[in-house]
């Protein structure tokens, strides 16, 4: 067929078919393809101008309408003029209708804010953002078939962001998708290699399909690779404990204790709405996840903001001054505390207002000026008991004993199981040299919070200091099991560990006293008593090779000790460490005899002849 | 090869068709925007008011009187009839008094109050069954240790052994653990001794857990530990999967925000399941029980978020509110969302206005109570087809996260009994434990 169409053609004509007919249609042709050319350069541009002509049109008609101004900061009724303004304008519609959306989502309105992201998404249908903004209003709004069809739109026109597909992930598997959760995660990791969202994520994918020692592997590596990831440390505690290795489990429940509290992983796309917040509660709120999530900095930006949107509401003055409270700079608290007073003349602030301004003065030292403002307070607040509590203690620090000890007991009569003013009111009462009632209030103040640790190490110090060591332990147990990281409770657990082992040994049950003096050493390898005790255990049955590291570290931590010396030098003796042994004997000698004991000098120097 | 030489008409009139095509519409650079959602912005209805719903209450004051310096802290509220006398009674744990207490109702419509369990260090939970097979109701204590956060090992199972149904005998099963928040009987292991097994939800914070206890006599219990996760708040215990053996299930807040359904295998295994949860981490569960919401013989959920005590500052939590997890049945759950309550706290489910159909009530413990016009109760009225139409039944007492709902007076009509958790400011319109009858 196509042989014979191209040998019906005249060599020297052009290839088409116009060229076999008449003139005429030639002509006609030529004027139809003009004219269809000419159609087609004026749809090329005239065609997207209306489109968009129409497009902005309807953006424009699809606004939202302007919330009541009542309650609304005028900042963000500015805001909104504005943005409304630009999305009114021809040239800048999408612009404002961003901004408007940025300003209306951020600041508390849903509704009017899923109106802007939708028309943009009509706009903009390839933009990922929208989508996601949507996702996030339909997931505040607990529409989660909702935010699960607009995160997998955001997926397909945006594969790349990390946090959508986290999102998804998270929603799979609370929504029992396990499979496709693992996908999800898979694909987060790969685009956050490391991130410690995506593998917890899949340790609790492994956990939920029964595996449990393939969970356990991956949380393992999680806290060894993510030491500052929370959950990976909480989590892994708790599995350690259900499979019985109590001490792995109680180590990474104090590191999870210790590492940051967890936040919701980063996203870009909506932690930058922030800057969009013009809602004095919502920056109020913001600022408080981030300074508890130990953000402080991004915090006190989130509450100064908020004091410049309401200059005489006293709340944020108060946030942020319990946050430069929390910095260690009082200073800086005072000034906003004080500030917020002036500028919030109008509104009465709470109670913890005037107790942390109290207590700002106290830690500057200023003990009549924390007076002063606990007395502000009761004057403005009445008879509230968190007011005479710092009232009581300011009055302590200006050394006015009895009047603080007055003040406390009316604390504690208006609220009689609170734990800070009970223990304040015992500390005054020690001053006092009223150690029954101190005592009584100790006990108190552990009655709503059983392991409040000041009150816990003062009670087991009293028991201590008044020969009752054994009854310490009440306290002690469960100061050093919730604070083991305190110095204070370590050092008093290790001392009761001795004390405990002198007293076993005293009872002949040297496997009672050595398993003290060993607890006591783990708890606390510096406490030299312990190290002599369990090393002169050791020599004393006849265990050498045992003594040595108890003995090496008593002579490390008093190396002036002839005492040390001379034990650490039998325990080498006796193991054929002979060098040593005359090292360490014959500088203990020398020291024995700087201090005047001649008898510990005499038998280094007897060990020292045998050694010969 | 055939169009190398074809005619120029056709390219002419591709051209004519490449601009029709334009104006029509098409060839556009960007794809069509495809339906972003079947929901648009959501409308949240107004609530009726409880006398345009025909559901007013009367509050009445019952147990302890408030004091003048008292700032009630109730966990939780059960109602039972503890000494078996045929009128239903009201316990309550007293966290800011360390105590559980019986208000016996004896007769009917009088009620007095008792301290059942003193030292309990923050109770959280009270439940009754018969753990020992005694034929006598015991009173089931979840013990925090402390009610605010604290990750420490603080947390006991306490039960109150009834021994004649006036005396009870402190038995404490379960302590130095994560701080407990419910206790729950449940014949788990199909026994025969008409002995308990108990489900233990542990909270902690950091570190918690859920457990069950099987019973080994004489008050002697092994744990078996089922989900290693903080934040477990409420266990209810039902047959969610029809298969004859009892499950449970488990609200587990902190930074999950899941509820998860220990499916019962038999021969004490058990296995894990997530029903559902929120991807939103500050989400705020606070409650979770078990009704039959759609009235379909399977057991579904109901369930609150309204936890704002983590980050305690006012402000708008617009998630906040209710939700039913239908069972769908084959262990899976459908969630649906009822209505929105600030501060959302201890879902109830009842036939409260008589019409047959599943209702279900929350109240609130955390809102912005500056506002006089804050609802602190909130009722939801389902129309048999579940939906649901909020009715605000009070603005006050403020603060109340303990709320149980039953039938009280014999009458038919459930009565709602409330709790004040005064645990922050403002230290106003404060309660202890309130009675709400029908008007």
């Amino acid at each position: 067929m196509a042989k014979e169409v191209k040998q019906s053609q005249p060599a020297a004509q052009p290839a088409g078919g116009a060229a076999r007919g008449p003139r005429p249609a030639r002509h006609r042709a030529i004027a139809v393809a003009v004219a269809a050319l000419v159609l087609a350069a004026a749809g090329y541009y005239l065609v997207p101008a209306w489109r968009r002509h129409e497009m902005i049109a309807r953006l424009q008609t699809g606004l939202p309408a302007r919330p009541a101004a009542k309650g609304m900061a005028p900042q963000l009724a500015e805001r909104l003029a504005q943005a409304e303004g630009e999305a009114r304008d021809l040239r800048t519609t999408l612009a404002g209708l961003a901004e408007l959306g940025r300003l209306y989502h951020a600041s508390g309105f849903p509704q009017e804010a899923e109106t802007c992201w939708r028309l943009l998404h009509q706009a903009e249908p390839k933009e990922a953002r929208w989508c996601y903004y949507l996702a996030d209003l339909r997931r505040v709004a607990s529409d989660y078939e909702g935010l699960a069809d607009l995160l997998a739109q955001t997926i397909a026109l945006a594969p790349g962001y990390a946090p959508a597909w986290l999102q998804l992930a998270d929603l799979q598997f609370k929504t029992g998708r396990m499979q496709l959760a693992q996908d999800s995660y898979e694909k987060r990791l790969a685009l956050v290699p490391g991130d410690p969202y995506a593998r917890l994520g899949l340790a609790r994918v492994a956990l939920q399909a029964g595996d449990k020692a393939r969970a356990r592997d991956l949380v393992a590596a999680l806290v060894k690779d993510a030491p500052e990831f929370s959950p990976g440390h909480n989590l892994y505690a708790e599995m350690l404990a259900a499979d019985g290795d109590t001490t792995a489990a109680s180590k990474q429940r104090w590191l999870g204790r210790e590492t940051t509290r967890f936040r919701e992983a980063d996203d870009p796309w909506l932690d930058e709405l922030g800057a969009w917040c013009f809602n004095y509660e919502q920056l109020c709120i913001r600022g408080t996840v981030e300074y508890q999530t130990r953000h402080g900095d991004r915090g006190r930006g989130y509450f100064e903001r908020a004091i410049r949107l309401q200059p005489g509401n006293p709340m944020a003055y108060g946030l942020l001054g319990g946050l430069y409270l929390e910095l260690n700079n009082p200073a800086k608290a005072r000034e906003v505390f004080e500030d917020g007073l002036k500028q919030a003349a109008s509104v009465q602030p709470g109670v913890m207002y005037f107790v942390d301004l109290s207590r700002a003065y106290r830690e500057l030292k200023q003990p009549a000026e924390a007076e002063r403002v606990a007395r502000a307070g009761l004057a403005r607040l009445g008879r509230e008991f968190e007011l005479y509590d710092a009232l009581g203690v300011a009055l302590g620090d200006a050394g006015r004993r009895e009047e603080a000890v007055e003040a406390l007991r009316t604390a504690v009569a208006l609220n009689p199981d609170d734990t800070n003013a009970n223990y304040n009111l015992a500390m005054a009462l020690v001053a006092v040299r009223q150690l029954d009632e101190a005592i009584a209030a100790l006990k108190r103040s552990l009655k709503l919070k059983p392991t409040f640790p000041a009150s816990l190490a003062m009670l087991a110090q009293i028991e201590i200091d008044s020969g009752r060591w054994e009854d310490a332990a009440r306290y002690l147990q469960p100061l050093y099991e919730s604070h083991p990281e305190m110095p204070q409770a370590r050092r008093l657990m290790a001392y009761w560990h001795l004390r405990a082992g002198l007293a076993a040994e005293k009872a002949n049950d040297p496997a009672a006293a050595e398993r003290h003096y060993r607890e006591g050493v783990a708890i606390d390898r510096n406490q030299p008593d312990l190290q002599a005790r369990l090393g002169t255990l050791c020599l004393l049955q006849g265990r050498f090779g045992d003594a040595v590291g108890p003995l090496e570290e008593f002579h490390r931590l008093q190396p002036d000790n002839a005492q040390s010396s001379l034990y650490l030098g039998q325990a080498y003796a006796a193991v054929g460490r002979r060098d040593e042994a005359r090292q360490v004997l014959t500088a203990g000698a020398a020291i024995a005899e700087r201090m005047g004991n001649a008898q510990t000098a005499e038998f280094c120097r007897e060990i020292l002849r045998q050694l010969q | 090869m055939s169009l190398r030489g074809s005619p120029l008409v056709p390219r002419a009139w591709l051209v004519v068709i490449t601009a029709s095509a334009l104006l029509a519409g098409g060839c556009s650079r960007q794809p069509e925007a495809r339906p972003v959602s079947s929901a648009g912005p959501a409308k949240t209805p107004v609530p009726l008011t409880a006398q345009q719903a025909h559901l007013e209450y009367v509050p009445v004051a019952i147990g302890s009187p408030l004091g003048e310096n008292d700032r009630p802290i109730v966990t939780h509220i059960a109602i039972a009839d503890l000494d078996a006398d045929g009128l239903p009674d009201v316990l309550y744990c007293d966290a800011r008094k360390n105590t559980v207490r019986w208000i016996r109702q004896a007769p009917r419509g009088v009620f007095t109050e008792r301290i059942i369990g003193e030292d309990i260090a923050a109770p959280a939970h009270v439940a009754v069954a018969d753990v020992n097979g005694t034929g006598r109701l015991d009173v089931l204590v979840a013990s925090m240790g402390q009610v605010t956060p604290n990750n420490d090992r603080i947390g006991a199972v306490v039960i109150l052994e009834n021994l004649d149904n006036r005396n009870f005998r402190p038995h404490v099963l379960l302590d130095h653990v994560a701080r407990v928040t419910d206790v729950r009987g449940a014949n788990l292991t199909g026994r025969t001794d008409h002995r308990l097994d108990l489900v233990v939800g542990q909270f902690g914070y950091a570190q918690g857990e859920t457990r069950w206890m099987e019973n080994k006599g004489d008050w002697n219990f092994d744990s078996h530990i089922v989900n290693t996760q903080s934040g477990c708040i409420h266990t209810p215990v039902a047959d969610f999967d029809g298969d004859g053996l009892p499950d449970f299930a488990a609200l587990i807040s902190q930074e999950w925000e899941e509820v998860h359904w220990f499916h019962n295998l038999g021969h004490g295994q058990f296995r894990d399941n997530v029903a559902w949860g929120s991807t939103n981490e500050d989400y705020g569960s606070s409650g979770l029980d078990v009704a039959d919401v759609n009235r379909d013989g399977k057991p579904d959920l109901i369930y609150t978020n309204g936890d704002g005590f983590d980050y305690a500052v006012p402000g708008s939590r617009p998630w906040h509110g209710i939700q039913w997890l239908e069972n769908v049945g084959n262990g899976y759950f459908k969630f649906h969302r009822v209505g929105d309550l600030p501060g959302a706290y201890s879902p109830c489910a009842a036939d409260l206005n008589g019409d047959g159909f599943m209702d279900l009530v929350a109240v609130s413990g955390f809102a912005d109570w500056s506002n006089p016009a804050t609802v602190s109760i909130m009722a939801w009225l389902n129309d048999g087809h579940e939906n649901f139409t909020p009715v605000v039944i009070a603005h006050e007492p403020i603060q109340l996260v303990a709320a149980a709902v039953g039938d009280l007076d014999g009458n038919g009509v459930p009565v709602i009994i409330t709790g004040g958790f005064h645990a922050l400011p403002p230290y106003q319109r404060m309660s202890n434990i309130t009675l709400w009858r029908r008007k």
